[in-house]
């Protein structure tokens, strides 16, 4: 029998991260800073506070908001290209070129990167610090501006259900199609990430996630297999290191929480069942039991065992998670506190 | 100072926990949403006709004339032909209505370049879609899929102009290039492409297609501008100092297991056989799966902005502009088409 355990992953990766392959570019260093361009908060578009639109007219509301957003901020949607690494996306926040995207697209400070605008223009820029924990990365435009920039929202002013608008350049960079946009909704919203349905795939990965006023609320990092599964770095996360990242510092390092259960496939398929558990950890402490069949983790349905170690893989230790359980004829919903994966 | 932070988010996170999900009922393209676009779908209700191949389904229509004139994917209602060279069923179409009896369907004409079939679906009652004006397209308008039922099949907003998606490949991933010697050398020949059954070798430089010399990797990809599926083109390669010409077959790109894009593009979905090499094809996101192309793509006007000719991948679906859909129709119904010889036989040339 083929059985796993949650955490570590079998495999290098949680979740696909969204580079592509590309050519280099070599250029001269130069240091800077600047300043934030924060967003004062403001009223929220009616339609947010709506399950969903109910009117033709609300339909038309919502679609003059999007395309708003598309117009506006597609000019600061840059493409990067890191030697070695790919391209990958990221967005302008401020006029004096301040450019948010993921740690995994940058990779070390100071070096030299390309930027390509929509319009096909290019300028350098050199890369800043990154989390590489949560994936926020930075870099500078090299010369003076203003360039083309978008306002960031507040830290956590986004809800699940809030619509969102997706802004990158997949594949990398083609002149012929330069900005791709995508609709979606916050799925989910964690500590450590937000998870959006605006589908996302490889170069894309830096690239800005927008609430309806055109505010960046999140930048793509991660994909998991199913289309609604894509997760963003939250913008807070950018506004809370500002300094640090500016600085060029470099910190973090992806932590794998356990939950200690060895899974295995249902053969009905109703769920993922749990063939042991280990003692002394999270799903031992939460009451989790050898023979549970696992429905639902936060709410998500356990399709198979890789779904669950995709998803555990996306979360930290210390996180929560709310575990739905099958156990003989009873249903039972349980909390688990993931913790740290002992070395 | 790192660690201050993480504890105190953990815990203002625990106490929100609960709410931080929306259970997926709200999701883009759930049923509540779509709900709302019902006066947008019912302007078209007897506009979309699904097309079933040996009884199963395989495609949308879009009705564009009197008399059941229908467009449709054309190579979605060919039957899939196995490794032994046996096609899955003898290819009898026959069309779903919306009001939910079944008609008899007739291939009148297909245009290979855009994927377009033109089919008489014999049915009353039909009645054709209203085009939109082709500058009106706007990014980040909606884009309703209509179906056969009450509700569309997907929404999603219009994601890209329309543009060229090139479709014809050698088959060749290229090597690594350095600034001293920029000269493009083959890394790799992906199996069963024109590449590598013409026997040209990772490790290959080469140094002219179709008759167009090749100094850069760029160069090879312009060459082959112009170049159509099933064409032969002439590559000169360079192989231990000696100079050889290879023909190569052009084909429409395989999915490649080992191609990290196309693992991506298929780990949630599926994408349609046919799904490039289109000449103009605009692209948008609503979630259609290969069965669900060939119908039309509504703004919500009601008024048709395309016809889905695919499903790209992950992130995209394409459509082909009103312009061209009208172009091709006109030319689809050029009498020497409508009455030439059955376009179901194989031995007919189709274009």
């Amino acid at each position: 029998m083929d059985l796993r355990l949650d955490a570590p992953l079998p495999r290098a990766k949680p979740a696909s991260w969204l580079c592509r392959a590309a050519c280099l570019l070599m250029l001269t260093p130069v240091l800077a800073c600047g300043s934030v361009a924060l967003a004062a908060p403001a009223d929220r578009p009616a339609v947010q506070d709506l399950p969903a639109p109910e009117t033709l007219e609300q339909l038309r509301d919502l679609e003059t908001r999007v395309q708003a957003v598309v117009r506006d901020a597609a000019p600061a949607t840059v493409a990067l290209n890191v030697a070695g690494r790919g391209t990958g996306s990221g967005v302008i926040v401020t006029p004096d070129g301040f450019i948010l995207t993921a740690a995994h697209v940058i990779g070390p400070p100071g070096r030299l990167i390309q930027v390509r605008f929509p319009d096909g223009s290019v300028a350098p820029a050199r890369t800043l610090g990154s989390d590489r924990g949560n994936d926020a990365g930075m870099a500078k435009l090299e010369g003076d501006g203003p360039w083309p920039f978008v306002p960031m929202a507040t830290a956590a002013s986004l809800q699940p259900g809030d619509w969102t608008v997706a802004l990158g350049h997949p594949a990398g960079f083609d002149e012929e199609r330069p900005v791709v946009a995508r609709l979606g909704r916050v799925v989910r919203l964690r500590r450590t990430f937000v998870q959006s349905d605006c589908a996302l795939i490889g170069g894309d990965s830096g690239g800005p996630l927008f609430n309806l006023r055109g505010q960046v609320v999140g930048i793509h990092s991660r994909i998991g297999k199913q289309a609604k599964s894509n997760y963003h770095v939250p913008v807070g996360d950018y506004q809370r290191t500002w300094q640090e990242l500016a600085e060029g510092l470099t910190w973090g390092q992806r932590q794998f929480p356990l939950l200690g259960v060895f899974l295995d496939d249902d053969p009905t398929g109703r769920g993922v069942v749990i063939r042991g558990v280990v003692p002394g950890t999270a799903a031992a402490k939460a009451g989790i039991r050898e023979g549970d069949t696992l429905l639902l983790i936060d709410e998500e349905p356990c399709t198979d065992d890789q779904t669950v170690i995709e998803y555990l893989a996306l979360l930290a230790p210390g996180d929560p998670v709310d575990i739905t359980l099958q156990r003989g004829d009873q249903q039972l919903t349980l909390r688990a506190i993931l913790e740290p994966r002992p070395e | 100072m790192a660690a201050l932070l993480v504890s105190l988010f953990t815990i203002v996170d625990d106490s929100a926990h609960a709410q931080n999900t929306h259970r997926g009922k709200l999701d883009t393209e759930s049923d509540v949403v779509r709900r709302a676009f019902l006066p947008v779908t019912q302007a078209v209700r007897n506009s979309v006709v699904r097309l079933l191949l040996d009884g199963e389904p395989a495609a949308l229509g879009t009705v564009v004339g009197d008399n059941g004139l229908v467009l449709t994917k054309a190579s979605e209602l060919t039957p899939v032909v196995s490794d032994d060279g046996q096609p899955a069923g003898p290819g009898v179409v026959t069309a779903l209505l919306p009001t939910g009896q079944r008609a008899a369907a007739q291939r009148l004409a297909v245009d290979r370049q855009h994927d377009l079939a033109l089919l008489r679906v014999k049915a009353r009652g039909l009645r054709p879609v209203v085009w939109a004006d082709p500058a009106s397209a706007r990014l980040g308008q909606w884009v309703v899929v209509p179906g056969t039922d009450e509700l569309p099949e997907a929404v999603g907003i219009y994601s890209a102009a329309p543009r060229e998606i090139t479709g014809v490949r050698l088959g060749i991933h290229f090597g690594p290039t350095s600034a001293a010697d920029p000269s493009p050398m083959i890394g790799y020949t992906i199996p069963g492409m024109g590449a590598a059954e013409a026997g040209l070798h990772p490790g290959d430089v080469i140094r002219a297609v179709a008759e167009r010399p090749t100094p850069t990797v760029d160069d090879v990809i312009d060459s082959l501008r112009g170049v159509n599926a099933g064409d032969v083109v002439p590559v000169v390669i360079e192989r231990a100092g000696m100079r050889r010409v290879f023909p190569v077959e052009m084909r429409l790109r395989e999915l490649d297991r080992f191609n990290r894009a196309d693992w991506m593009n298929t780990m949630g979905n599926d994408v349609s056989r046919r799904r490039d090499g289109f000449p103009s094809v605009f692209q948008h996101d609503a979630t259609i799966d290969p069965s669900q192309c060939g119908g039309p793509v509504l703004n919500l006007d009601g008024r048709a902005v395309g016809i889905n000719i695919a499903r790209g991948g992950r992130i995209e679906a394409y459509a082909l502009p009103v312009d061209v859909v009208l172009e091709t129709l006109a030319e689809l119904q050029s009498p020497v088409l409508i009455h030439g010889p059955d376009p179901d036989d194989p031995a007919r040339p189709t274009r």
